[in-house]
């Protein structure tokens, strides 16, 4: 194992490498550069021009640029923004990033968690005719031309109904005597949130093996509750106080673009529990575990579900990496500045070395992603982990 | 089953809590905790509003003057944002950290003085090579820290872009003379109230007027502390700094918003002035800043006039990323007035005129789309192509029909609202108006044949809207064969349908003539990095793009003269070589006063229409919307409120 | 009868007769699925649509003048009577706004540029948007353009877009996928970082890279999608398909007997993952039909005409939050963009219940 692990790990250096080296090329690659606007302003005297790409080094050789660019990648110095001089990349990242983790983690906890549970539904209920009409629907709206749907959400619940805002994370006025910016605000609401769904995740671990319904019911009232409790001081004391307003202003902003991507997101994650868990249904261990008498309902929570969870669980950390690079589409209707708009802003307007990092930001997170998801899937598939141990 | 349905809704109630834990848990109902939350907040805010109280405000205004932006402006560093950060979203937000000695007026476009007591025409022939204007300050101006407007901040100004050799558009608002470059050589403050211009060459209107005198002088009590290097410079904090107009920094909330506040010590507010349509009056004296009364130009004729603000006490810029989000909030009332550069779309604009509360402005932009010949090159080189090529088009056909009046049609190089630039289309141009499609046809042909091409079979015209049969076997004077698959890059559907329809039609056009003509859409960075590429002069037949302008039409000059041909680096893309433009061209810059620089530019007009280096298109109308709750002094002006006053702040009226 | 027929036959003949007989099964098995069905009477359609708009022209039911779904031009002069809107409603004319001016009115507020007019005077205008009617059964875009044809040309766009790209994504896939799991070590090692690599990319602003320094017409958009597609994760998802075939019986057998490594995978391994790697292709149509449509949509692409292109058409120029108004010009597109995606998913379904025995009904 650890041999296979220092392997992976040495390929995965060598295809970063190669991922920084392809990537500035496909930048370099786009006509024109991030200051070619310039070249439309006939009052610029001729060699004005000159002078700009010459400050930013943009005059030397394309190779010379990469090879400075990747030794200074590898000294932590990522250059400035071409757009945002004199920020560097790494301000622009530390803008963005907590806007874009704070939506696109509940969005996708939202949306894998609705969409878990239509795939369990359905699965249970093959063949009925309901199964039918639940999956082409959720079909459709799978495949929804989906700017078009944020937008008509957007008319709906922002105008005709006016009970949602129309885009945005904040209403200004509401912020012109915060005291603080609202990244802070959205970075403790990350550490609530975090918190918050760990525990719960807890409660859901420690709950599972109570027998009785109605006894895990009540269980995991109670560890709601508490839950809500412990919110409610976190929310009333210290600095969370002082900033309680203004998040719930962010949340009352989250609320529309969670809704929508959930609608559109959760058909993906059903779907596939469906096969998955209809797969595992089949299986002789819960045939077996009919056989012993267990009930219906104990078979599909304990045993079917939680295998088919696996390769959703999979997909789910493959879909990580959206939580942090956004959705362009999602953030430009919303107006929701963030790393999708960041990433493909810096792309269009050749702003190479924002450019330049936000893809290897993303890519690492990828590449991490990727190593992870094949050595813990290696660990958890019983059928695996016993082939590797024959 | 039934089972089931207890565990389903359990499922619902739990996947809703998890979502609710995170709104609900986060803020508490808002309404209820409101009475608890107070006591922090009460502790920080009286403090400002206290001290603010106890100043006797010279009746500081209040209500919010809410403005809808698409874009994150990059900077809020005045240096940065003339640097290279110089998108116009910065430009909006920019407060007003920078003076100059002329001002334009608008909406008649008339210079006026701003820091400077009078216009200078002028200039003193100093016999070494250089000439020099000399500027008389008004006294008594002040920034908002107080300290005052000086001659020295033009001196620091130059020398500070001189020698910190900032780029960007710092080059074009004061280029920095040398051997090779017409530029200033020095900027020197004779006292404290008199500015010294020097020039390496005798600067008429574009360099000087136009020029040098609208350029920025900044303070240099507060920005000279950071003029070290040009990193230290441009990242220097602007919140603070100190401004020359009623508004300062407020709260700036990156990706959400931003925000200007009415400086209650500020001594730029009220005055009045008087527009005529070709002079403006201004008499000011408010107590605080020095009394002032002028006039400029031409005063008679039909006036109005209106009483400078400000008159609201806070300017809100919000993001909207998506422009459909900016106008639903507009609709709704949640925004007064949308900066958008390029206006709203002819659709947008009549589904909004039927919203209550919703005022309508129509302008001209101050621009044209054209097509360009590639000069350098058969066929573009022949004149005889050239002409047959702008006949045949019938611009009136796809203006009117095709693109249902979203665009004007456009002939000459000046806008139509600038009457007394605008020269008399001649040429072909004027020769093919209101002909049908037919007579069209055969009067290209005819042009052609007069200018010695042949061809082994003319073809003809069926009459009424058929195509043509094109002739076959083109041959020019020199019998030389044009090429085939010649590209016409224009920009693509998505990014421009004017441009795109009108592309698609005269690539017909031209095949009907018998010249094998594509158009191709192409993104616009690469058409930009094709043409205007030294390296690529010869490399295009045909392209289409758009100019903006500016508020001085000098642009002729920097299109066609010899001197600024793209192979060199400058802005002449198609390659006109004439040497009697060349002539024209350099009296216009000589020029010192307008109505001359008029007479030439029709002189230089005139031989455009005949030679047809571009083909102009057309020009646009900027649709622009407000809420009736505020006013403007006047909403008919050349390029629209966004374009001239980005939304006019500091005039603007909001009863609400 | 069976042993009859094969008795007098060729292996050739034998094998294709089998593989008739499986399609026939295979066939059954799929009319049996109700989602599969609906997919596939979607497809049809839109197959229908993309074929008939060729026919049209051909024939000269069309012509291309007026029905071009790019240049075409078509519009009727109406004349519109100028009027002003009042303030407040209602009035005696209008109930609501939304009720002026009326369909043969204009408002003179609009007609700011044009100070001659006068409210009371007849305004001459060319219908566009035009509504539906017997000439354009969905009425005409805002250029004037038909907007039936230009969904004709746009299903035409999406089923090349689609089919080739899938087909040659797929293509790549199943034969990487099945090189890496047949031959290992440093091959696998290199595919699998390779599928990384493609993976690390996001896909937005790379397509946006390769259409900027690229002219890229539709077909050139198939090949880049599929390429990118193939190269990605369905090679590792292939790959471990192939090892489950790789360890079977009668792969091990045809080793023993002497089978060369290339002919094992091809004749044995390779036809084993053919049926998910159809699945797969199914499934990526309704990708790179969504992908090209947000690309079209954000204005990245310069292609004439598409499905996304009209939705970005119409809500550039506004007419997106008209509500139904303008339906034929924001609907047609945007259902044909969700359905034939749909479509071709619902099919990928109703292949699964195919190959996948154990999905079957109980």
């Amino acid at each position: 194992m650890a041999i296979y692990i220092l392997k992976r790990t040495y390929q995965l250096i060598i295809v970063f490498l190669l991922f920084l080296v392809l990537s500035y090329l496909l930048f370099n690659a786009i006509p024109g550069n991030a200051f070619q606007s310039l070249l439309l302003n006939p009052d610029l005297p001729k060699e004005a021009y000159q002078r700009v790409l010459e400050t930013y080094g943009l005059d030397k050789p394309l190779f010379e640029r990469l090879q400075l660019y990747i030794i200074n990648f590898f000294k932590g110095d990522f250059g400035y923004s071409y757009n945002y001089y004199p920020k560097t990349p790494i301000d622009l990242i530390a803008e963005r990033l907590p806007r874009t983790l704070m939506l696109f983690a509940l969005v996708n906890v939202v949306s894998f968690y609705t969409g878990f549970i239509v795939g369990k539904i359905l699965a249970w209920r093959r063949g009925s005719k309901s199964e039918t009409w639940i999956t082409i629907t959720s079909v459709f709206s799978y495949t929804v031309f989906y700017p078009w749907f944020a937008l008509l959400m957007l008319y709906f619940f922002g105008y005709k109904l006016g009970w949602l805002p129309i885009g945005k994370f904040i209403y200004p006025e509401k912020w012109y005597d915060a005291p603080f910016d609202s990244d802070v605000v959205f970075i403790t609401m990350i550490k609530f949130t975090v918190v918050a769904t760990f525990i719960q995740f807890l409660a859901f671990i420690f709950t599972r093996n109570i027998e009785s319904l109605t006894n895990r019911k009540t269980a995991r009232l109670v560890s709601f509750v508490l839950l809500l409790l412990g919110s409610y001081f976190y929310w009333g004391s210290g600095s969370a106080l002082e900033q309680r307003t203004y998040a719930a202003d962010i949340a009352y902003h989250m609320i529309l673009p969670v809704f929508t991507v959930t609608i559109v997101a959760f058909a993906g994650t059903a779907l596939l529990t469906r096969t998955t868990m209809m797969e595992v249904l089949k299986d002789d261990y819960i045939l077996t575990a009919r056989a012993k008498g267990l009930s219906q309902k104990r078979i599909r929570d304990r045993h079917a579900a939680r295998t088919a969870l696996l390769p959703v669980v999979t997909s789910f950390i493959f879909t990580i990496i959206t939580i942090i690079d956004g959705s362009v589409l999602t953030e430009t209707i919303f107006s929701w500045p963030g790393m999708g708009q960041l990433i493909l802003q810096s792309v269009t307007q050749e702003d190479i070395p924002v450019a330049m990092a936000t893809f290897s930001f993303v890519g690492i997170l990828a590449l991490v992603a990727h190593f992870l998801a094949d050595i813990s899937y290696a660990y958890l598939d019983p059928r695996i982990r016993i082939k590797s141990q024959g | 089953m039934s089972n089931f349905k207890g565990s389903k809704s359990w499922r619902l109630i739990l996947l809703f809590s998890v979502f609710a834990l995170v709104v609900v848990a986060c803020g508490g109902d808002t309404a209820e905790e409101e009475v608890a939350e107070e006591a922090p907040e009460t502790t920080a805010a009286p403090a400002t509003t206290a001290a603010a109280a106890e100043e006797p405000a010279p009746s500081g205004p209040d209500g919010v003057y809410k403005m809808a932006i698409f874009s994150d402006p990059q900077s809020q560093n005045f240096w940065n944002y003339l640097d290279t950060n110089n998108d116009v979203w910065t430009a909006y937000v920019m407060s007003g950290q920078s003076v100059s000695l002329y001002g334009i007026s608008y909406p008649n476009y008339q210079l006026v003085t701003s820091s400077a007591s009078e216009l200078v025409e002028t200039s003193t022939d100093n016999g070494d090579g250089t000439w020099s204007y000399t500027v008389p300050l008004t006294e008594g101006f002040e920034w908002s820290d107080g300290t005052a407007v000086t001659a020295n901040d033009w001196a620091w100004t130059f020398k500070t872009v001189k020698d910190l050799a900032l780029i960007g558009s710092w080059n074009s608002v004061w280029p920095v003379g040398s051997d090779e470059v017409q530029g200033v050589v020095d900027v020197v403050a004779v006292d404290d109230y008199t500015v010294k211009v020097t020039f390496n060459y005798d600067a008429g209107l574009s360099g000087w007027q136009y020029g040098a005198a609208l350029a920025p002088a900044l303070s240099e009590t507060y920005w000279g502390q950071y003029a070290t290097d040009r990193e230290t410079l441009l990242a220097a904090p602007a919140d603070n700094a100190p401004v020359a107009s009623g508004f300062v920094y407020d709260k700036l909330e990156q990706g959400a918003f931003y925000t200007w506040a009415y400086d209650p010590n500020t001594m730029y507010y009220g005055g009045t002035t008087t527009i005529y349509p070709g002079g403006t009056e201004f008499s000011w004296d408010n107590g605080k800043a020095p009394a002032i009364d002028v006039s400029f130009g031409d005063t008679s004729g039909e006036s109005f006039s209106y009483e400078n603000g400000p008159f609201v006490g806070t300017v809100e810029f919000t993001l909207y990323s998506d422009q459909d989000a900016a106008y639903l909030a507009f609709q709704n009332g949640e925004v007064d007035f949308v900066l958008n550069p390029l206006g709203l779309k002819r659709n947008l604009y009549d589904q909004l005129s039927r919203e209550p509360g919703v005022e309508l402005v129509s302008n001209f932009s101050n621009g044209m789309r054209y097509m360009a010949f590639n000069m350098r090159i058969f066929p573009g080189s022949d004149k005889a192509f050239r002409q047959s090529v702008g006949c045949i088009v019938d611009k009136e056909f796809v203006i009117n029909n095709v693109l249902q009046g979203v665009a004007i049609n456009m002939d000459g190089q000046m806008p139509a609202a600038l009457t007394a630039w605008v020269a008399p289309v001649t040429g072909v141009l004027a020769d093919c108006d209101g002909l049908s499609a037919e007579e069209r046809w055969n009067k290209s042909v005819e042009i052609l044949q007069a200018g010695g091409w042949t061809a082994s079979d003319w073809g003809s015209h069926p009459g009424g809207a058929d195509r043509a049969i094109a002739p076959t076997g083109l041959k020019g004077p020199g019998g030389e064969t044009p090429p085939s698959d010649m590209l016409l890059y224009a920009p693509g559907p998505g990014y421009d349908p004017i441009r795109s329809t009108f592309s698609l039609f005269i690539a017909d056009w031209m095949q009907q003539l018998g010249f094998d003509v594509v158009a191709r859409p192409t993104g616009f960075s690469v058409i930009v990095d094709k043409v205007f590429t030294p390296e690529n002069c010869k490399d295009w037949y045909f392209y289409m793009l758009g100019w903006g302008l500016g508020s001085f039409p000098d642009h002729p000059e920097a299109f066609f003269a010899s001197y600024n041909d793209t192979c060199e680096g400058g802005y002449n893309t198609p390659g006109y070589n004439n040497a009697e433009f060349d002539a024209l061209a350099a009296e216009f810059k000589a020029a010192k006063k307008v109505s001359d620089a008029q007479a030439i530019s029709k002189k230089m007009e005139a031989l455009l229409f005949d030679d047809m280096p571009y083909l102009v298109l057309v020009t646009t109308p900027i649709l622009e919307v407000y809420r009736d709750n505020v006013s403007f002094p006047f909403t008919d002006v050349l390029s629209g409120l966004t374009g001239t006053g980005s939304g006019y702040p500091s005039n603007v009226k909001v009863n609400k | 009868m069976e042993n009859n027929e094969f008795k007098n036959r060729s292996p050739k003949e034998v094998s294709k007769q089998i593989r008739k007989e499986n399609f026939k099964r295979n066939w059954l098995l799929f009319k049996q699925s109700k989602l599969g069905m609906t997919g596939l009477v979607i497809i049809a359609f839109f197959l229908f649509l993309a074929i008939l708009q060729p026919i049209l022209f051909a024939t000269g039911i069309w012509s291309r003048g007026v029905y071009d779904p790019v240049v075409g031009y078509d519009s009727q002069k109406v004349d519109l009577l100028v009027v002003e809107c009042p303030k407040e409603y209602p009035t005696e004319k209008y109930e609501t706004n939304q009720d002026c001016p009326a369909k043969d009115e204009i408002n003179i507020r609009v007609l700011l540029l044009r100070p001659d007019v006068k409210v009371g005077d007849t305004y001459e205008a060319f219908l566009q948007p035009a509504p539906p009617s017997s000439k354009h059964i969905l009425g005409t875009d805002s250029l004037g353009r038909d907007v039936f044809s230009q969904i004709m040309e746009g299903s035409q766009v999406a089923f090349l877009l689609g089919l080739l790209s899938a087909t040659l994504g797929v293509g790549i896939s199943t034969l990487l996928g099945t090189i890496a799991a047949y031959f290992g070590g440093r091959v696998d090692a290199y595919l699998m970082r390779q599928s990384d690599l493609v993976l690390m990319l996001p896909s937005l602003p790379l397509l946006f890279i390769i259409s900027a320094f690229a002219e890229l017409k539709v077909w050139h958009l198939a090949i880049v999608l599929g390429v990118i597609g193939g190269l990605g994760g369905s090679v590792i998802t292939i790959k471990s398909q192939a090892l489950q075939v790789k360890v079977k019986p009668f792969v091990d057998s045809a080793r023993i007997t002497g089978g060369s490594k290339l002919k094992i995978m091809f004749s044995h391994v390779l036809p084993n993952v053919a049926p998910l790697a159809l699945l797969f292709m199914v499934f990526s149509v309704t990708g790179a039909i969504a992908s090209e449509s947000v690309l079209s949509f954000l204005g990245l692409l310069n292609i004439d005409m598409s499905w996304g292109l009209m939705i970005y058409l119409s809500q550039t120029d506004g007419y997106i939050f008209s509500g139904l108004r303008y339906w034929w010009l924001i609907l047609p597109a945007g259902l044909s963009v969700t359905l034939l995606a749909g479509g071709f998913y619902l099919v990928g379904r109703g292949l699964d219940d195919v190959f996948n025995p154990r999905l079957r009904k109980r």
